[in-house]
């Protein structure tokens, strides 16, 4: 019985190629958008949980509240590990890291300025799956200036020799190499390449801050008995600063508490301040997955249409099969077997397409996948579960419609039409739904063009083009030398400009703890801090709105700070003006900046404070006004090699560094793209074939039409009065719909663009009409074509 | 091995209601060769279609091999209907995709008779009807008169006890119809009962009654041949 109902199908499918194509294309594509955003989704998901009792590691933050805000850090003193290890029983073990500014290794004559070079112990070893390839856990790094090396790093500066025992330089200082562990993989939020021992003494007593129990500076992780109690363990560390650090906690004017995080939601959670690497959007990670089921949605419509408007050329077999002798559930089980081969030779080739198509999407997700991650269980699971839930879900109601069919109604083919007389049109209903999907999409894809040109092109209040931006050295530019280092490369004839500061926007800087002289009892507050030096102001175009007339025009910076508009709001000063007469942390506010967007468009400005310093500058930003780049920068490397001989010379441009902030909205946009193109090709591949069969099925009234006297236009009409309103229908449901899911999408970004109806209205109107033009081309041929050949075919 | 008492059948539209057999009482012995005729209309094939199982009626009785039929389920008349009752439409009604072979293997695939047996059976019919040549061709590939030969095949390969022809020579001419005729007075001989539509008086007269339907009803019966001779 299988072999007859195989032999069927490949028969019927070989008969009938062109929608058998049209299916198989249709459904290869969806699956194909469906197997790698489930790449995507699967690896979102999945981060930090490949380590061994992933559900019994947590980390550990803190929170601190004053009397006006409360601030959540992700991490917390340094202090506390030592008593996690020896007087919490539920704790198996613990570690502590603090990663390093890209930092310069050397091996040999190799050097590269690092990211992910990070200090801690072997507990880390301990908490986290870190398959080692030499060296012994457990002991790699209980002594000072000792490191572990990931395998890639190992390679890099080692080649193909074992490091073990050798030395490598990180910044100024030897380390032996103890270890080398796997390298990670990509889905886990601690990424480090080298790390070293923290026992190690880097700086001298006298330059270190004082440590306290309310610092939060240090990412901290523990991992938990068996048997433990998370609720407990949380209960217990909560006031851990007020015990162990009261005297400190009383002076800070702040309530400090500890609380835990599950390392494994970590990723996809809001980011609390000072996180180690950018977490993830749960709302775009759910948004991709909609959006493959969308498309696939699309495809199964599709094949549903087509099968269920060509069940009239198989009502006669069902007739003579049911005549012969065959039950509902054979026949049932026959056409379910068919839709089954149909959606298989679409999966396989879906997964051929996704094959295809997985450099694209490492390139605009950013994560590397390789050519085995469709063969891993879980996406081969999920190939699966889609195979059967479109194999039943596309399948079932044909293959109900068919086998139902009564014998004699089915040998006399009079159940030509499954909707004739029935109140609901399947047909219809889902040619309005695709429609819907189409229109859906591309609102969407729009408005996410629209606001990714707004953010591009908004101005945000600094100048950010032509500035070249070379990271400094670790402690290389000081009071002593930062005016004649920038004036070496003032030198370079194209160089125009230039500035230092410890940060840029767009960049990692630092939260300044400050408090209004006078107010201390009001509690402190933590807000964003530059370093600047004396040009920053001019060569970054920030404008001045009060103060002393040298700070306005920009010429001079005495000591003091600079604060933001938002800041003279935060500590409720009422005007510019009125800030000029008061002090933070007792130095004076000796100007008022208009707001600019350090951060990127998705959040508010927030609080800003600058203050000339000259210390710990690490970044040089030149102004460069040349049309000969590459000789330039070279004059430039030649002028930072003669300045730093132990540096490593590493630039970027900032206007492309600030747009990386965009990253994550980037790729989204261009998933966007990619998908709404895909749903509109796969949408309009099967409506095309459905109007090619529908207007075949009409050749004997076209034909009789047309003897009569119905010229060409009146038939297309006649054709596409099927179609038309379908399409009104689906305007209507889509450009409401669409528009209400753009505007909350659009709420998540503190700047946007205005989100008015009309933009909608003619997008979703236009690609609906896109979709009517493909319709067209099959209602015009039908009937153009000669009378005397319809009648002839019938 | 029929007998049907007041059998009614009443289409039902819309706006129309159309009584297509009123109040029919019929009996068919096993082994006879009946057929029916009756002009255009008259509800010869909604009888067939009845006395086939293959409709249900909507009043009267229907008792076939001494079961009441007419009141089953379409699951129950499937069941019934398998083994039992072979058909011969005038259109032929083959399934294109499946080959000579496979169209006539049709009904002992859905008594799930084993592959060997079905085997057998379906040889022994091809070398009767002389079909061997062409048992793997598709319908497409045969002429008129080989496919009905096919569905003739189709019909008898499970051993029913009864055929039902609706109009099997319609879409023949004179030699093809000649010889489906011959092929269903030879299956008569050997036992197997056959009721017959048909337009052709001459084909009527090969079976051993001819009843004659007008609006539903029979109105004469002529005897043929003698049953039971």
């Amino acid at each position: 019985m299988f072999t007859n109902y195989l032999k069927i199908a490949l028969r019927n499918i070989r008969r009938h190629k062109g929608y058998a194509l049209v299916n198989i294309a249709g459904l290869a594509v969806g699956m194909a958008c469906c197997l790698l955003l489930s790449l995507y989704v699967a690896h979102e998901l999945s981060y930090d949980r490949y380590h061994n009792g992933s559900d019994r590691i947590y980390r550990i933050c803190t929170s601190k509240q004053t009397p006006v805000e409360e601030m959540r850090f992700s991490g917390c003193s340094p202090l506390i590990v030592p008593v996690l290890r020896e007087e919490f029983s539920d704790v198996e073990a613990a570690f502590n890291w603090m990663r390093n500014r890209p930092t310069l290794v050397r091996s040999n004559a190799v050097s590269f300025i690092e990211e992910g070079v990070a200090a801690t112990d072997d507990g880390i070893f301990r908490v986290l799956s870190t398959p080692f390839v030499c060296g012994r856990p457990g002991t790699c790094l209980d002594r000072p200036r000792t490191a572990v090396l990931t395998e890639q790093i190992s390679r890099k500066y080692f080649g193909n020799e074992n490091p073990i025992g050798k030395a490598i330089q990180i910044d100024t200082i030897l380390y032996e190499i103890t270890g080398v562990i796997a390298d990670q993989p990509t889905n886990t939020h601690l990424k480090f390449s080298i790390l070293y021992s923290s026992s190690t003494k880097i700086y001298a007593d006298d330059e270190l801050p004082p440590t306290g129990w309310t610092d939060p500076q240090v990412p901290t992780y523990v991992k938990l008995t068996p048997n433990a109690d998370p609720t407990v363990f949380e209960g217990r560390i909560k006031n851990l600063p007020y015990v162990r650090g009261n005297k400190e906690y009383a002076q800070g004017g702040e309530r400090v508490t500890l609380f835990t995080q599950p390392i494994t939601s970590i990723h996809l959670s809001p980011p609390l301040r000072w996180e180690a690497e950018t977490p993830g959007n749960p709302l775009y990670v759910y948004g991709m997955a909609a959006t493959a089921l969308l498309v696939l949605l699309i495809a199964c419509a599709n094949f549903l249409n087509l099968s269920t408007a060509r069940a009239a050329d198989r009502a006669m077999e069902v007739g003579i099969r049911k005549a012969a002798g065959a039950l509902r559930p054979q026949l049932f089980r026959q056409f379910i077997g068919e839709s089954f081969l149909i959606t298989t030779a679409a999966l396989i080739i879906s997964i051929a397409l996704a094959e295809l198509a997985i450099p694209a999407l490492s390139v605009t997700t950013g994560i590397s996948f390789s050519h085995e991650a469709i063969f891993q269980p879980q996406i081969l699971g999920i190939a699966v579960v889609v195979l059967l839930a479109v194999s039943l879900l596309a399948g079932s109601y044909p293959a109900l419609f068919l086998s139902r069919m009564q014998p004699i109604s089915a040998l006399k083919s009079h159940a030509v039409s499954h909707s004739r007389g029935r109140r609901f049109d399947l047909r219809k209903a889902l040619v309005v739904g695709q429609l819907v999907i189409v229109a859906f999409l591309v609102v969407g894809a729009f408005t996410v063009y629209r606001q990714m040109q707004f953010m591009r092109n908004q101005p945000l209040g600094f100048d950010k083009e032509q500035k070249l931006v070379i990271e400094l050295p670790n402690r290389s530019v000081g009071p002593n030398n930062s005016e004649t280092t920038k004036q070496r490369f003032l030198n370079i004839p194209a160089i125009s400009g230039a500035t230092i500061s410890t940060s840029i926007p767009g960049r990692w800087n630092y939260q300044w703890r400050t408090v209004v002289s006078g107010k201390e009892a009001e509690g402190y507050k933590r807000v964003n801090y530059y370093g600047i030096d004396k040009d920053f102001l001019k060569e970054y175009g920030i404008d001045v709105l009060a103060g002393e007339q040298s700070v306005k025009d920009r010429t001079n910076l005495p000591a003091g700070w600079l604060v933001n508009e938002t800041a003279v709001r935060s500590f409720g000063w009422g005007s510019n003006e009125a800030a000029l007469e008061q002090k933070l942390n007792n130095s004076r506010v000796i100007g008022v900046i208009k707001d600019f967007h350090f951060k990127g468009f998705q959040s508010n400005v927030e609080p800003l404070v600058l203050f000339r310093t000259g210390e710990d500058f690490r970044y040089l930003s030149l102004r460069v006004n040349t049309g000969d780049l590459q000789n330039t920068v070279s004059s430039i490397e030649s002028t930072f090699k003669s300045l730093f001989p132990e540096g490593v010379f590493n630039y970027f441009f900032l206007d492309t560094d600030f747009d990386n902030q965009y990253r994550a909205e980037k790729n989204l946009a261009r998933i966007c793209y990619a998908f709404t193109m895909i749903g509109i090709f796969v949408a309009i591949l099967g409506l095309h074939a459905l109007a090619a069969f529908l207007a075949q099925k009409r050749t004997k009234e076209i034909g009789v039409r047309k003897v009569f006297g119905a010229t060409t236009t009146v038939v297309v009409r006649l054709l596409l009065a099927e179609f038309v309103p379908l399409l009104a229908v689906a305007a209507v449901i889509a450009i409401p719909a669409s528009y209400l899911a753009m505007d909350k999408w659009l709420q998540g970004f503190a700047y946007r663009i205005d989100n008015s109806l009309m933009p909608a209205l003619s997008i979703a109107v236009g690609s609906l009409l896109i979709v009517l033009a493909s319709v067209s081309y099959q209602a015009i041929k039908a009937a153009r074509a000669n009378p005397v050949e319809s009648l002839k075919y019938e | 091995m029929i007998r049907t008492v007041n059998l009614r059948k009443v289409f039902t539209t819309e706006e129309v209601e159309t009584t297509a057999l009123n109040d029919v009482n019929f009996e068919m012995k096993q082994g006879e060769f009946v057929s029916i005729m009756g002009p255009s209309g008259c509800g010869k094939s909604t009888l067939l279609n009845l006395l086939g199982l293959l409709d249900s009626p909507s009043g009267g009785e229907y008792n076939f091999m001494e079961h009441e039929v007419g009141k089953l389920s379409e699951r129950d008349r499937a069941k019934f209907r398998k083994g039992n009752i072979g058909f011969v439409f005038q259109s032929f009604n083959l399934i294109d995709e499946l080959t000579v072979a496979e169209n006539i293997e049709l009904p002992l695939l859905y008594l799930k008779t084993p592959s060997v047996k079905r085997k057998q059976a379906v040889q022994e019919v091809m070398e009767h009807m002389q079909l061997v040549p062409r048992k793997n061709h598709f319908p497409q590939q045969l002429s008129g008169g080989q496919q009905q030969r096919v569905a003739v095949a189709r019909a008898i390969v499970a051993k029913p006890k009864l055929i039902l022809a609706d109009e099997p020579t319609g879409n023949l001419d004179s030699r093809h119809g000649d010889e489906v005729m011959r092929l269903l007075t030879e299956l008569n001989n050997a036992g197997t009962s056959i009721l017959m539509v048909t337009h052709s008086p001459t084909y009527a007269e090969y079976a051993h009654r001819t009843i004659h339907l007008f609006d539903g009803k029979i109105v004469t019966e002529n005897i043929g041949r003698a049953f039971g001779v």
